[in-house]
């Protein structure tokens, strides 16, 4: 004994010693014994044999030790024995697991809790997770991967994707190629029938919504019908996306990279006639309408210009120049790129999910490298992100979420000064393209000029011509955008007052800034002075010479600036409690809402006004309360009760009910395992409420007027007519019984799965809308109104009614362990109608627009053209304008018989410009490591007009597309294909040629009505993905390289420009894309 | 510890909720409103004035027919001149001697109030919006309010008048619409010939009520309305519907509205000031004037013109 522990007996001179060792023994036998904590790794499995990624797992004991499992299903803690491990996953009861002295390794099989495997978790308003088995109102949610497409707008991502969406978009240009969207259609009168756009609960544009990257989103929702969309009271009568951002989730640090890079080029590109059937048609459209004519380009111009085009010898291009406009502004191709990462991870305390991402369009228009400044087109967008969620007790969460988005702008300004050079095509398709050349190369005399020669050519009115080069090369827009927004939400689980209540708060604030600029100088035009044919040079002479017309210096435009602020509250108490086979939930919540803009305009005199820069306020509190019995019976009561400070004091606040039901039929009883197996799972739901729609128009505080006391007409009195006072003006009546719009709706919806794989969503339903603020377009003069307020008295009189189908297929199959499929297919059918609209009472029955679909155009019947001058004469009486028609002028067909063409005689033709229906199918197949999926998006039942006028005017929508007149050029297709006293085809695309307007021509009628259905191979990706041995050889977990396509094919009967344009064939073109992308994971 | 700071939290939320109610109130308490024009009895008479603001152009005779079509008056400037009549337009009203009226833009337009017409159911409407909200000045004297309303009773009824004498049978605007009614409501409907009269007729004598007799204060109210004005005015209003065009006129017999005839087909019994038929015996005149003008109208008329001008009798 004593020599075993020699220090406990030893003698004096060892004690010290002896009593250090021992300190030292025992505290490596502690080491020791801590070391006894050893690693042991396990897998996590669900019943079907799958393994589980994300599993989180603790060691009950020590709540801040645990880990989570990988995409494998594995795991690896250290552990001691007689820890106990505790496993827990969404929707999986937990399972919990004792470290022993033997075990090595630990392999867990969980379980499902009550519902169905693989039922996902719902969004719901104000961001509730619901089972979707409980969900009785129409929500239709998307898994974010299927919104990615390439390209840096998401709102383009939605057509034909989701059910209930109707969307189209009208044009290319970077930052301004946003698509309008619908939910269910455009369902009112008024002046706004867009959904509500709301992320992490705050009320954002749709610009913020074109932003958002599709790998920050975990959950996109769009919430349809009354049901869904009841707690937003007042404001949900249009629908509501609501999206919500990623959070992180446990487990060591995950990186996710995303790389792409595109080429992007028009689907379609306008073609315009060569400079020689330019010069031949317009003299032939100057002698048909006046033989005694002179043709404007005599034979030598003609020849000449072939002999430029040719690059004959002796050609000279700048005595008979031929230049091809579209090819010197345009390029065929361009390039985009884009980049985001995030980071995510956490413990069970806390968990981050960050996020950045880049994206850079370029523009298709050619930079002349002359300038020193660059105006190709180019918009740039940075984001960054930040979600951390953070446990501060057992019973309390906290999250806050940072977000910034900063866009940049870049390009050409044109003639137009404040726009963004949207109608640069416009303006190729009216320059002259033989007049003169785009630019001169310098002459003896400009040698050492800095500025570009722009070419231009002196009317016979004396002005200059438009030169598009010049336009394109001036000068430069820029604008920065940016919007910051910083959200704080807590949750606290109040189970001391009850089991089951909880408490969540939010707090939120954005702000938005804006502000552009921009530079220009005034171009120098020269025309040619003198050509020397046998030595080749010449001179240049100096069009716009006059002081003041012509710098080299830039000019600085400030341009606008804007500033708006937005705050938001929420506090929302939930509760939600299982007796047995009765469930019970309830929610209540308060939101407060306040949007400034400081520097608004007031719509009706665009200049800054006091009303205008006042709050915008929004109050609401909403509840509902929710029955379930067994998983088989859902019954559902909202409300919402809404105040805002658009309307009266005693008109403020609304009260919006809504009442919903679902039964599961399949969990019933009598459901038996036969019927099991061919239907899987059958649901039935409806709903029937009332939703409110306050965004009323652009117009505030109808309730009140608006007059000048002192700034009406007056009079005077006595005897030397000394006293006069002037009485008031009225520019808006006060109407104090302005209200906002309200719906009923009712849905009628059922969900069935087949096999457990096909699922099928159809929901039919109807909408009533009323009070809709329309604009009162023939009160009688009699009432007495004072001028300008005429113009502008608004009333809740409208009304509207819609109706349809969302019908939504997807079938998923996993033919072996290396192959699997899915299809996909969307239909969304709606049809509207207006109600109530004012207008005069017409004589005839067809010319009333209620009845009618909501945009319903009206226009003449034309028949054909005429034969000849005597049948024109002959006919019902065309008088457009101040000449009459000849042949080959558009004959209109007189409807009510009266011997004239007039208004009368207009009647609905076509169909409204938005599409009724808006459908998509698609298909995905994997093997092993290859992926493919394509999707086809197509739009039905619309119409659009080819405008026939000469008018650019891109303000009120004119984008005429008539040869000659506005020194336009000629498309291709009027060359190919027009009536011409040579080949007098009555059916012939455009009529006889003229280079002045002919208002005949160009009234609105069936002649110019093309039909706007497509199909389009919307997008195509085939990826591959390396295998997990070979990606963590380089240290990644997923290594995936694809290639994607947006636009490709597009099958549509309209040839002139891409048919989803509809009237505006010189938008900036709809892009097509080729891209190639990298995704990592480490 | 955390746990209370998180219960604070949540009590700071519930706690700005008694604030909801103010909150939507944003509009500050001195924008211009109607109700402006009306804070005291100077704005309210300048609002009288607005409504004065018509009658006063009338006297242009420029706007005046009688005058313009006369082909009485020798110009010695070039009247196609655009800026000799008082600028641009103002020799519209002589276009009617050059056959120049038409359907698509009338000359002196008193319906819609272009070329040279004017504007006179908006002075209508004035005149009712006035009369609704006298009440809402404090500082206004009663004597002053009766004589007001009478003055802007007696604007309405004139400016009728010129309608239907202009347009025979119109639409009566006897109260300012709101502008939220609906549809049907906003489309006042024509009322007979007949109807026309006796609301002008009634108006006027209201108003001749609350007139002075007379103006006391040349100085600074020459030119208001009084009561012995309003009686000629009556007067000539009797006189009018005594006529041929409107009484009884052949040409007019058989139009209806719906299925009122709008100008009364025969020859009207008499009606005394307040609408109701006046035994023959009471009549002092009983002249029998010849068939042109052989209705008690006229009769009553030069009744009238005698007790309120005796001299001229």
């Amino acid at each position: 004994m004593n020599n075993r522990l020699p220090c406990i007996s030893g003698g004096k001179r060892n004690s010290f010693l002896c009593r250090t060792w021992m300190l030292v023994a025992l505290l490596l036998a502690c080491c020791l014994a801590q070391a006894q904590t050893r690693p042991i790794i396990g897998t996590v499995r669900d019943s079907s044999g799958k393994m589980m990624d994300g599993v989180n797992i603790i060691i009950s004991n020590k709540q801040k030790v645990g880990t989570a499992t990988d995409k494998n299903g594995r795991f690896v803690l250290d552990v001691n024995d007689g820890d106990s491990l505790r496993f827990s996953y969404v929707g999986f009861s937990d399972e919990t697991a004792y470290v022993t002295v033997d075990t090595k390794s630990i392999d867990i099989l969980m379980t499902q809790t009550v519902f169905q495997a693989g039922d996902e978790v719902v969004v719901t308003a104000f961001g509730r997770k619901e089972r979707k088995e409980a969900v009785v109102g129409s929500v239709t949610t998307i898994q974010p991967g299927e919104l990615k497409i390439p390209a840096s707008n998401l709102t383009n991502a939605m057509a034909g994707k989701i059910a209930g969406v109707i969307s189209f978009q009208r044009g290319g240009q970077p930052g301004l190629d946003n698509s309008n969207f619908f939910i269910r259609g455009v369902t009112t009168l008024g002046y706004s029938a867009s959904p509500l756009i709301l992320v992490d609960n705050i009320e954002l544009s749709a610009n913020d919504l074109a932003r958002l990257q599709v790998d920050d989103i975990a959950s996109f929702s769009i919430l349809k019908d009354a049901s869904a969309a009841a707690l937003y009271g007042a404001r949900g009568a249009n629908g509501v996306i609501l999206v919500t951002t990623k959070d992180g989730k446990m487990g060591k640090a995950k990186v996710d990279l995303r790389v792409e890079t595109a080429y992007s080029m028009p689907t379609k590109s306008l073609e315009l006639a060569d400079p020689i059937s330019y010069m031949k048609l317009y003299n032939e459209a100057l002698i048909t309408r006046n033989p005694l004519a002179t043709p404007r380009y005599d034979q030598n111009k003609i020849q000449g210009t072939q002999n430029t085009l040719n690059g004959a010898g002796g050609a000279n291009p700048y005595v008979y120049p031929a230049v091809d406009w579209m090819d010197e502004l345009f390029k065929d191709r361009t390039t985009t790129q884009r980049a985001n990462f995030s980071v995510s991870g956490g413990n069970t305390n806390a968990k981050y999910y960050i996020a950045g991402s880049y994206s850079n369009d370029n523009g298709i228009l050619k930079v002349n490298p002359v300038n020193n400044f660059n105006s190709g087109m180019k918009f740039e967008n940075y984001q960054l992100r930040a979600n951390t969620g953070l446990k501060i007790t057992n019973t309390t969460d906290v999250n806050v979420r940072l977000w910034g988005n900063f866009n940049d702008y870049i390009g050409p300004i044109s003639n137009q000064g404040s726009s963004f050079a949207t109608d640069l095509y416009s303006q190729v398709l009216h320059a002259n393209p033989v007049d003169f050349p785009a630019y001169y190369l310098p002459d003896s005399a400009n040698r050492n000029t800095r500025h570009i020669l722009f070419g231009n050519n002196i009317t016979n009115t004396g002005s200059l011509q438009n030169n598009p080069y010049a336009s394109l090369m001036y000068g430069y827009k820029s604008f920065n955008e940016s919007r910051m927004s910083a959200q704080f939400e807590l949750n606290q689980k109040l189970s001391f007052i009850t089991p089951g209540l909880v408490f969540s708060g939010l707090f939120s604030t954005n702000r938005y800034a804006y502000s552009d600029v921009s530079r220009n100088y005034l171009p120098f035009y020269y025309s040619l002075q003198r050509y020397d044919l046998q030595t080749g040079s010449y001179a240049l002479n100096w069009l716009n010479n006059q002081p003041g017309q012509a710098q080299e210096f830039l000019n600085f435009n400030p341009g606008g600036k804007s500033v708006n602020t937005y705050l938001y509250m929420q506090g929302r108490l939930d509760y939600d409690k299982r007796f047995e086979d009765h469930n019970v939930t309830a929610s209540l919540v308060g939101t407060r809402q306040q949007t400034i803009n400081p520097n608004a305009n007031d719509p009706l005199t665009n200049a800054p006004s006091l009303l205008y820069s006042l709050p915008f306020r929004n109050l609401g509190f909403s509840g509902r309360a929710g029955y379930s019995y067994s998983n088989k019976y859902f019954f559902e009561f909202n409300f919402g009760y809404n105040g805002s400070e658009r309307f009266a004091a005693d008109h403020r606040w609304g009260f919006f009910p809504t009442v919903g039901a679902g039964w599961v039929v399949s969990n019933e009883k009598f459901w038996s395992e036969n019927i099991s197996k061919v239907i899987t799972r059958l649901k039935l739901r409806g709903s029937y409420g009332m939703v409110g729609n306050d965004n009323i128009g652009s117009q505030r505080f109808f309730y009140l007027s608006s007059v000048q006391p002192n700034g009406g007409p007056g009079a005077v009195f006595g005897t030397n007519n000394s006293i006069g006072k002037n009485g008031t003006a009225i520019y808006a009546y006060p109407n104090p019984d302005v209200t906002w719009e309200k719906s009923k709706k009712s849905n009628l919806a059922a969900e069935i799965t087949f096999f457990d794989k096909l699922n099928i969503v159809a929901e039919v339903y109807q909408e009533n809308r009323y009070d809709i603020l329309i604009r009162r377009g023939y009160i009688p003069i009699t009432v007495g109104i004072e001028g300008s307020a005429n113009n502008n008295l608004q009333s809740n009189l409208g009304t509207a009614s819609s109706k349809g189908i969302d019908l939504n297929v997807n079938y998923k199959q996993t033919i072996s362990k290396d192959l699997w499929a899915s299809v996909l297919g969307n239909l969304t059918w709606t049809s509207n109608k207006v109600g109530h609209w004012e207008e005069p009472e017409y004589r005839y029955n067809y010319r009333f627009y209620s009845g009618q679909p909501i945009g319903q155009p009206f226009g003449y019947i034309a028949e054909r053209l005429f034969v000849d001058d005597k049948e024109a004469a002959n006919s019902p009486i065309q008088q457009f304008g101040n000449t009459l028609p000849m042949g080959g002028d558009i004959k209109y067909r007189d409807i009510n018989g009266d011997g004239i063409i007039n208004q009368d005689d207009q009647v609905p033709i076509g169909l409204p410009s938005t599409p009724q229906v808006i459908y998509g199918f698609g298909f995905s197949i994997g093997y092993k490591m290859f992926d493919i999926s394509a999707f086809f998006q197509g739009s039905a039942r619309s119409s659009f007009f080819i405008d026939p006028s000469s008018a650019t005017d891109f303000g009120s929508g004119r984008f005429g597309t008539a040869p000659f007149a506005n020194n336009a050029q000629i498309l291709q297709a009027y060359a190919d294909n027009h009536w011409s006293e040579e080949n007098q085809n009555l059916y012939a695309l455009w009529p006889r040629l003229s280079v002045i307007d002919i208002p005949n021509n160009q009234q609105q009628s069936t002649w110019w009505l093309r039909d706007g259905t497509f199909l389009r191979l919307k997008s195509l990706e085939a990826g591959v993905t390396m295998p997990r041995n070979w990606s963590k050889k380089v240290f990644m977990d997923d290594v995936r390289l694809y290639f994607s396509g947006l636009n490709l094919i597009t099958f549509s009967k309209f040839k002139l420009w891409d048919v989803e344009q509809a009237g505006n064939g010189f938008a900036y073109p709809i892009q097509k894309v080729y891209n190639l992308g990298l995704k990592l994971n480490f | 510890m955390k746990v209370l700071l998180s219960y604070i939290t949540i009590a700071i939320f519930l706690l700005s909720a008694p604030s909801c109610g103010k909150y939507l109130d944003v509009i500050p308490d001195n924008v211009a409103t109607l109700s402006s024009s009306f804070s005291n009895a100077n704005e309210t008479e300048a609002y009288l004035f607005g409504c004065y603001s018509n009658l006063q152009q009338l006297a242009d005779i420029r706007r005046n027919a009688g005058f313009t079509s006369s082909g009485e008056v020798l110009f010695p400037v070039n009247m196609q001149d655009q800026t000799t009549l008082g600028g641009a337009g103002g020799d519209v009203g002589f276009n009617l001697m050059r056959g120049l009226q038409n359907s698509a833009n009338p000359v002196l337009n008193y319906w819609d109030g272009y070329n040279m017409g004017l504007k006179l159911y908006e002075s209508i409407r004035m005149c009712n919006t006035f009369i609704d909200n006298i009440n809402v000045p404090l500082d206004i004297q009663t004597f002053q309010k009766t004589r007001w309303v009478a003055e802007a009773k007696f604007l309405k009824a004139y400016y009728h008048y010129w309608l239907i004498r202009m347009y025979g049978a119109i639409p009566i605007a006897d109260k300012a619409i709101a502008i939220n009614a609906t549809t049907q409501e906003v489309r006042q409907e024509q009322q007979p010939l007949d109807s026309c009269f006796n609301y002008v007729v009634n108006l006027l004598d209201e108003a001749a009520a609350g007139l002075p007799p007379a103006i006391q204060n040349a100085a600074a109210e020459a030119g208001r309305v009084t009561s012995a004005i309003a009686m000629a005015v009556k007067a000539e209003v009797l006189t009018t519907q005594a006529s041929p065009l409107f009484n009884g006129n052949p040409d007019y017999a058989g139009f209806k509205r719906k299925t009122e005839l709008i100008f009364s087909q025969q020859q009207q019994t008499p009606l005394n000031g307040s609408g109701r038929q006046l035994p023959v015996k009471q009549l002092s005149m009983q002249h029998r004037l010849p068939a042109i003008a052989s209705t008690s109208y006229v009769q009553l008329a030069i009744l009238y013109a005698c007790l309120i001008l005796p001299e001229n009798c």
